[in-house]
Order: C-alpha cells, then sequence, then structure tokens
C-alpha cells in the first residue's frame, strides 16, 4: 500500500506510480552566460527525483469524496513539510514533497463517486551555492 | 428489456393501439475506468453515464395524418405481463424524448398484405439526472389493462 507521511492518501482507488527521468540536468551555455552566441552545453548537477501518481478517487457518497480530494491537497500546500512517499512497490523514498496535485474533468456519479487525479511528488534540491 | 404485445401503451397523454412490440436498452454513454499497479486487469469500472434507448412499434392498418415529433418530451406508459392470465403484470413509465419517427411499409404502398408499421425511437430523460427515467411497478394481481 502506498502512503506519504503515513497516511493512505491514494488508497481509495487504483493508482499507478510512475518515476519521472532521471539523470543530469544539462544547460545550453547560452542560458548560463546569457549569451545567443555561446555554443554547447554543461551539466549542472543531477535532475531532482519525481514521482508521478495516477489514479481515482473513490466513496460512496459525495461528502466522503471531498473529504479525499480535500486530504490530498492539504499535503500540497506550500507549508506542508517534505516527508516519506511509499511506492506502490514499498519502496521508500525520504525527503519528496507534494507539489502539484490535479484533478480530471469531473466527478463521476455511477454507482459510487470518483474522480481521477495525477498528483507529483519531488525531492527538490533548494538553492546550491 | 423487450416486451411483445403491451397493452395500454399511451405517450404523452395519447392512446397508441396495436403495438407490437416495445425495446427499451441501457447503454453505457461514458465508462470511468482506472488501472492499477498490480496486475493487468482493471481495478475500478463504473457508468457515470447512460443512454436508454426506447423503440416502440406498432402496427398501422389505415392513412395515419398524425404522428410524434422529434423533440417532443412525455411520458411513455405501457402495461406488460410474462403470461397471459395477467398474473405478475407491470406498468412502466418512462419519461423520454422522441428522436426519431419513420414508418416500414412491406411491399410497398400496395402492403402485399402485411400491414405497415410505425416506429418511434425515444431517449429517456430524468429531470433531475439521478433519479432513473424508466418505473417499474406492479399492478396488484389486476390483468393486463385492468386498473390499478
Amino acid at each position: 500500500m502506498s502512503s506519504f507521511r503515513s497516511k493512505d492518501l491514494f488508497g481509495s482507488g487504483p493508482h499507478r506510480m510512475v518515476f519521472a527521468r532521471r539523470g543530469q540536468l544539462v544547460v545550453p551555455w547560452a542560458v548560463l552566460l546569457t549569451d545567443p552566441s555561446a555554443r554547447g552545453s554543461d551539466s549542472v548537477g543531477d535532475l531532482e527525483f519525481e514521482v508521478a501518481v495516477f489514479g481515482r478517487l473513490v466513496a460512496p457518497d459525495l461528502a466522503g469524496l471531498l473529504a479525499l480530494r480535500e486530504a490530498i491537497a492539504a499535503e500540497s500546500a506550500y507549508a506542508t513539510s517534505t516527508g516519506t512517499l511509499v511506492d506502490t512497490a514499498g519502496v521508500s523514498h525520504s525527503g519528496m514533497r507534494l507539489y502539484r496535485f490535479e484533478e480530471g474533468p469531473r466527478i463521476d456519479r455511477g454507482r459510487v463517486f470518483s474522480l481521477s487525479y495525477e498528483a507529483r511528488f519531488r525531492r527538490l534540491a533548494g538553492p546550491t551555492p | 428489456m423487450l416486451v411483445l404485445d403491451p397493452t395500454a401503451v399511451s405517450f404523452a397523454g395519447t392512446r397508441w393501439e396495436g403495438v407490437r412490440f416495445v425495446q427499451i436498452d441501457r447503454r453505457a454513454a461514458r465508462t470511468a475506468r482506472e488501472q492499477g499497479d498490480f496486475g493487468p486487469f482493471a481495478g475500478f469500472v463504473d457508468v457515470p453515464e447512460q443512454r436508454i434507448g426506447v423503440r416502440v412499434e406498432r402496427e398501422v392498418r389505415g392513412t395515419e395524418l398524425s404522428m410524434p415529433n422529434p423533440g417532443d418530451l412525455g411520458e411513455l406508459s405501457f402495461e406488460a405481463s410474462t403470461n397471459a392470465s395477467g398474473a405478475g403484470a407491470v406498468r412502466v413509465r418512462v419519461v423520454a424524448v422522441v428522436t426519431d419517427v419513420s414508418y416500414q411499409v412491406p411491399g410497398g404502398a400496395s402492403g402485399a398484405g402485411r400491414p405497415a408499421r410505425r416506429i418511434v425511437q425515444f431517449e429517456a430523460v430524468s429531470a433531475d439526472g439521478s433519479t432513473d427515467p424508466m418505473t417499474v411497478e406492479p399492478l396488484h394481481g389486476a390483468g393486463i389493462g385492468g386498473a390499478s
């Protein structure tokens, strides 16, 4: 079971976790030097580690669904501290921040109430000297 | 749902005689589907939008000058039973909009001995979006066509 800061945010419905690209952050010299005539590029460090979650919140009624949505939204607030994300394979990733939560186009009202979403976590490197 | 030879068929307060069958189809207009990380099968499937189509086919044995028009809204009502005794008879009501009206004339206008048929198709509509536009209620022992 996945979790973030020991909270089961996504367990109400199926969800998938995908790692974003990893490797180095390569920047053109033209950008680094603010000189359009500069050629080539250089590595300025590692890409920040990012995990995307794609899934669906599911509840028997609207109030339950809204509570699930607000629980995730609260964790995505700027004031929320970083925490450990446990992915669907049971692997822990420390120092993660839930920095984006986007809902699908509509709340689906069928047999149950459900809402698709995309949530993104990142281990922010912060400013480097 | 398929009802052969329904009785007491009416739409928007007008009685329709000679109805041979009423066909009611329910289809998913949109499916919500979600896959998890644990296997090849969908972990969630729901139908948040469904469409109820109704087809009423009746025999026409003479010239007919009046007909419903696409866009007409009303209650389609009929009675049905699974056996000739009328036991277990029900009344079905569907609030629906006419979407198509057409005629079939076997063998051309001469008819070749078989009656023409008028086919009216509807799409059911719910006043509030959540109430099922179709209801089925028992006739409490009354025979088909009997009072309830």
